[in-house]
């Protein structure tokens, strides 16, 4: 079970809003030693550790807001966190120094999911074969350069979005008159996005 | 397509029945239009939640180098860093002692006119009622302060010198302002900015003009959002207002404000105003008050900073009685 502070910023992140951007730099700054002990035991680079704890900060923050972290199934918050930093610092090895090493290290770690393996997750195992073989037709970079083409606006309406923003905080934040108003904001975002990838990225 | 959105948005966010599920999944493997449809979504929430994460760390090196120059800020008491003095302007460090100087003499008036007045017996008579309102009010949050309940506590013998001069360097061994939260934008920039530098007069001024501010403010009734971060600032300035009066030697002033400021919003806060609070008290000589408070901080099992703390000070406490 997290501790009092830990149990106080996990309800500033959920509370969400203005405010949750407090509460992620709180965070950040929570576990900050894991930088530190990156660096000396897994020989990577000041750049890379420091890249793979902002990360794990990110993934923390996600599975805090999505509910996948609970406080009840799980230990403290910092145990959390450095499991999910030593996979990343795990991951980079794996870059670094070839796959056969890293295996080993991660075999005994759980994989925290990037959000979409989240969502392919949901589905029953006939679709998400389905769905898992159409992903990997398709390159990230494509959608990079397709968002790339939206306006400022949509883009940062998507970026709260893909922080897991609700539209009621997307409202408030980026002073629309109502959720509705938002959310409406987003999916013609959200479609606008989908036919400028279908027009570049034409399926056979 | 909004539709198909909204569709596809209602499975990933649980909202369907069961048999509405079905459906959906069926249609994903039966219809490769809708099944693109799906792919791409999942996609597209994928690259934003990377658009995020590359914000994210934007803020994370932007908090980390902010940090980094925070820390080299010096409260006007703390011990200077070889060789940054040479880099000082002269005329700041001047500005920064005479600071210094002012609270100090600010403190030293205030604590002859409360020794003064308290001797002479009017102030108890003036404010008796008053601060035994604060007080059950303090210590028994839950009450209201217009009750007119008969004092039970057994009255404390009158302190001599002595008495208040121990208590008061237990609380100046005591006694650390404490830290701001962080990265905070806004109505309390300022005052907190003034509380960093020590500048506690000014820091409490600026906190008053923040709650006056926010007291005035009518949020949209509705809007619960935007009602918790006003009570959120205005617990804030309340909460760092009262500690800036410790620190200005104004005790009193503090155990109002922390009454003001209500119990907290959770354990963490409560402990802090209990810790803050029996120090307040400890300063105007309501040891038992003190104590009380002190005995709730260690009892307390979410209390992990403040417990040792709390322990040693009731432990010097009785130590500094038994001795006198």
């Amino acid at each position: 079970m997290p501790n009092a502070e830990e149990i106080r910023i996990i309800d500033g992140l959920r509370a969400g809003g203005h405010s949750r951007r407090r509460f992620e730099n709180e965070l950040w700054e929570r576990f900050r030693s894991f930088i530190g002990l990156g660096i000396s035991k897994y020989s990577l680079s000041n750049d890379d550790v420091r890249d793979a704890y902002d990360d794990t900060i990110c993934s923390v923050i996600v599975n805090i807001v999505t509910g996948k972290y609970q406080e009840s199934s799980n230990a403290l918050l910092k145990t959390y966190a450095e499991a999910i930093f030593h996979h990343k610092c795990i991951d980079r090895l794996d870059r670094h120094k070839g796959v056969s090493e890293a295996a080993n290290a991660k075999n005994n770690l759980k994989n925290p999911q990037s959000f979409s393996q989240f969502l392919v997750d949901m589905l029953p195992n006939p679709v998400k074969n389905t769905i898992e073989l159409i992903i990997e037709k398709e390159d990230q970079l494509k959608m990079q350069r397709c968002l790339e083409k939206l306006g400022e606006t949509c883009r940062e309406i998507l970026k709260l979005f893909g922080g897991n923003y609700k539209d009621k905080e997307i409202a408030v934040m980026l002073n629309y008159s109502s959720s509705e108003v938002a959310k409406q904001s987003r999916y013609r975002c959200m479609e606008k996005l989908t036919e400028i990838y279908m027009s570049m990225y034409k399926y056979e | 397509m909004s539709e198909s959105l909204e569709y596809i948005e209602r499975y990933f966010g649980g909202e369907m029945a069961p048999d509405e599920k079905i459906v959906f999944e069926d249609r994903c493997i039966r219809d490769p239009a809708f099944g693109r449809e799906v792919a791409v979504y999942i996609m597209m929430q994928e690259q934003m939640t990377r658009q995020w994460k590359e914000g994210k760390k934007q803020d994370f090196n932007t908090l980390e180098t902010e940090s980094n120059r925070s820390r080299t800020v010096k409260m006007p008491d703390a011990k200077p860093r070889q060789g940054r003095l040479r880099t000082l302007n002269p005329w700041k460090y001047s500005a920064i002692a005479a600071s210094v100087v002012l609270v100090i003499a600010v403190g030293v008036v205030f604590y002859l006119q409360y020794a003064k007045r308290d001797s002479s017996g009017l102030a108890k008579n003036e404010n008796k009622n008053q601060q035994k309102q604060i007080i059950d009010t303090v210590t028994s949050p839950k009450e209201n302060i217009d009750s007119n309940k008969p004092a039970d506590k057994p009255k404390e013998a009158p302190l001599t010198e002595p008495d208040i001069s121990m208590y008061d360097q237990l609380v100046a061994k005591n006694f650390t302002p404490d830290k701001v939260p962080l990265n905070i934008e806004g109505l309390l920039a300022d005052p907190f900015h003034q509380y960093e530098r020590g500048n506690f007069k000014d820091a409490i001024s600026s906190f008053k003009e923040t709650e006056g501010m926010l007291e005035g403010l009518e949020t949209r009734g509705e809007d619960e959002q935007e009602e918790k971060e006003r009570k959120q600032i205005l617990f804030y300035a309340r909460y760092y207002s009262a500690i800036s009066h410790i620190a200005n030697g104004n005790p009193l002033k503090a155990i109002a404000e922390f009454k003001s400021a209500g119990p907290g919003p959770d354990r963490y806060w409560q402990n802090k105003i209990r810790w803050y609070s029996a120090l307040a008290y400890l300063k105007t000589g309501k040891v038992t008050n003190a104590k009380s408070l002190l005995e709730q901080v260690v009892a307390d099992t979410h209390s992990r900073d403040y417990k040792k703390k709390a322990a040693d000070l009731l432990n010097d406490i009785s130590t500094n009685k038994k001795d006198n």
